[in-house]
C-alpha cells in the first residue's frame, strides 16, 4: 500500500482503507471512532462493539471458620485456604469440611 | 528422559480440521483436572514434591501414550514456548509458572497433559469448531487410562478433589470460543449473552480475566462440576451454544438484508485486511481486525480459509499477554505481526485464482 495519511487528521498510522462508491478513503482507527462517517457506520460499529468490555464474576469467598483451624496433613491453615481460594490438599476437604460443603453448594447450583 | 525441542512438536489437529458451526464456533476445548493422592496441590507442594510429581506423572502418561512429546518447565527453549502457547498445548499460567512441572503432548496433536498448573494433571483436548462429542471422549480416555497408572485422588461424597472447589467433583471444564461479532454490533447482545447466563453458563470475553477490547469473543462454558447438577452441565453449556449460533446467525441476516449491508462488510474486511497487513498494530486492534476478517470471510464477503483464523485468534491471545505482562512487547508484536500476515497473505492469494 502507498504511504498516506488519515483523510480527516493527516494522522500516518493505523490507517484503514474504506472504498465508497468506488472512491478509497484512508481514515486513522481513532477518526473512525470518533467521526462515524454516514456511510461507514457498520465498519464504526464493528470496531466499537469489539472494544465491549465483558463482565468478570468475582471470586467466591469460603464461608467462615476458625482462621487458625490446620489441615493435618499438609498443614495449610483455613486463613491462608481463604486467602488464597484454594485448598491446600486432598485431606483438606475433610479438615475444612464444613466451610467446603458450604462453598461447594454455593458454587454449583442444581438447577 | 530429555526434553524436546520446538521442531519436534507435532502440528495442533484444530489447525487442520474443524466440526461443526465453525462460522460462529471458533474452537471446542474438553479439561479434566486430576490430583495425585498423598501430594499437596501445586501452591502448596515443595519443589521436591513437584519434582517427583513430575516423575510420577511422565510414567503414568509413558504407560500409554509412549509417543507423547514432553517439555520440561521452565522451558529453555523460548521458540518452544512460543509454539505450545499459540497451539494451546499450555495456559498462560502453566507459562507463568517457574517451578518443576512439565507438559505432554499428544503425538496426534489432539491434546495435551500439563503437570503442575493449578493441579497436578490437567487433561486438555482441542478442535475446531463445535465438537464436543470428540473432544470429551478424547480427554476422558487419556483420565481413564491415567487412573490406571496412578493413584488419583477422590472422595465418595466429592468425586475428583481439586485444588479448587470451582472444579471438585467431575473435574470437567467445556468451553467453546464463539465469534459473536454481528450480534456483537447490536444491543441484542447483552439480553442473548444474559441467557446464556440463565442456562447456567459462565460466559466471559475470550482471552482470560479482566481482557477487556476482545468483546465479540466469546468464551461459554459450563459452571457446574460437582453435586446433581454435574450430569447435565455440559449438556447445557451445549445448549447455550447452539441457542448463540443461532442468534448470531440471525444477526448476521439481518446485517446482510440492510441496504448496503454487504457493500460495508466488503468495505470493513478490507481495511481490516489492510490493517493486518501493512500497520504496526497494537494487540487490542489485531485482534479487532482479525475479528472484522473471520466475519467477512464466514459471509463469503472476503476470500480466505476460515479454519485459519482461529490460529491467528490464539496468536493474538498470546499478544495480548504478553502485553500485559509488558515482557518484550515489541519484539513479540513483530513477530506475531509476521505470522498473521503471512496467513493472511496465503489466504489472500488462494482466493485470488
Ligand atoms: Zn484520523
Ligand atoms: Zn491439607
Amino acid at each position: 500500500m502507498a504511504p498516506g495519511a488519515c483523510c480527516v487528521c493527516g494522522a500516518g498510522a493505523s490507517l484503514v482503507r474504506l472504498t465508497v462508491a468506488d472512491t478509497v478513503y484512508l481514515v486513522c482507527l481513532a477518526c473512525l471512532e470518533a467521526a462515524e462517517p454516514e456511510r461507514l457506520r457498520l465498519p464504526v460499529r464493528f470496531y466499537r462493539s469489539l472494544a465491549m468490555p465483558m463482565r468478570v464474576s468475582p471470586a467466591e469467598a469460603l464461608a467462615e471458620l476458625d482462621p487458625a483451624a490446620l489441615c493435618p496433613v499438609c498443614g495449610v491453615t483455613f486463613a491462608d485456604v481463604s486467602r488464597a481460594g484454594l485448598i491446600g490438599c486432598p485431606a483438606c476437604y475433610d479438615a475444612f469440611g464444613a466451610a467446603v460443603s458450604q462453598g461447594l453448594q454455593r458454587l454449583h447450583p442444581a438447577t | 528422559m530429555r526434553n524436546a525441542s520446538a521442531n519436534r512438536l507435532p502440528k495442533p489437529a484444530w489447525y487442520r480440521t474443524a466440526g461443526a458451526d465453525q462460522d460462529v464456533v471458533v474452537s471446542t476445548r474438553c479439561r479434566l483436572a486430576r490430583n495425585l493422592e498423598g501430594f499437596p496441590f501445586p501452591w502448596r507442594a515443595s519443589s521436591e514434591q513437584l519434582g517427583e510429581i513430575v516423575i510420577q506423572c511422565a510414567r503414568g502418561v509413558a504407560a500409554f501414550e509412549p509417543h507423547a512429546v514432553r517439555i520440561g518447565r521452565p522451558v529453555a527453549d523460548s521458540e518452544a514456548l512460543h509454539q505450545l502457547l499459540t497451539a494451546r498445548y499450555v495456559s498462560f499460567k502453566w507459562a507463568e509458572m517457574l517451578t518443576p512441572g512439565s507438559v505432554h503432548v499428544f503425538p496426534d496433536g489432539s491434546g495435551s497433559i500439563m503437570v503442575n498448573e493449578e493441579d497436578h494433571l490437567r487433561i486438555q483436548t482441542l478442535r475446531a469448531g463445535l465438537d464436543v462429542e470428540t473432544c470429551l471422549n478424547q480427554a476422558q480416555r487419556a483420565a481413564d487410562a491415567l487412573g490406571r497408572q496412578l493413584a488419583i485422588a477422590s472422595s465418595s461424597t466429592h468425586g475428583f478433589l481439586t485444588a479448587s472447589l470451582c472444579n471438585t467433583g467431575s473435574g470437567l471444564r467445556l468451553s467453546c470460543l464463539l465469534h459473536l461479532a454481528a450480534l456483537a454490533a447490536t444491543p441484542a447482545i447483552s439480553e442473548a449473552l444474559a441467557a446464556a447466563r440463565r442456562m447456567n453458563c459462565v460466559v466471559r470475553g475470550a482471552f482470560g480475566e479482566g481482557s477487556s477490547g476482545t468483546g465479540s469473543l466469546v468464551q461459554v462454558s459450563n459452571r457446574c462440576t460437582w453435586g446433581v447438577g454435574a450430569a447435565y452441565a455440559v449438556e447445557q453449556a451445549v445448549a447455550a451454544v447452539r441457542y448463540l449460533v443461532v442468534r448470531e446467525r440471525e444477526a448476521r441476516e439481518a446485517m446482510m438484508r440492510r441496504p448496503g449491508g454487504k457493500g460495508d462488510l466488503i468495505a470493513a474486511a478490507e481495511g481490516a485486511s489492510d490493517l493486518l497487513l501493512h500497520e504496526d498494530l497494537s494487540a487490542a486492534d489485531i485482534v479487532r481486525s482479525l475479528s472484522v476478517v473471520r466475519l467477512g470471510m464466514a459471509m463469503g464477503a472476503t476470500s480466505g480459509t476460515l479454519l485459519r483464523t482461529g490460529e491467528w485468534m490464539a496468536l493474538a491471545g498470546l499478544l495480548l499477554w504478553s502485553e500485559r505482562r509488558q515482557a518484550s512487547g515489541v519484539y513479540e508484536r513483530v513477530r506475531v505481526q509476521s505470522a498473521v500476515r503471512a496467513g493472511l497473505r496465503a489466504c489472500l492469494a488462494e482466493g485470488s485464482h
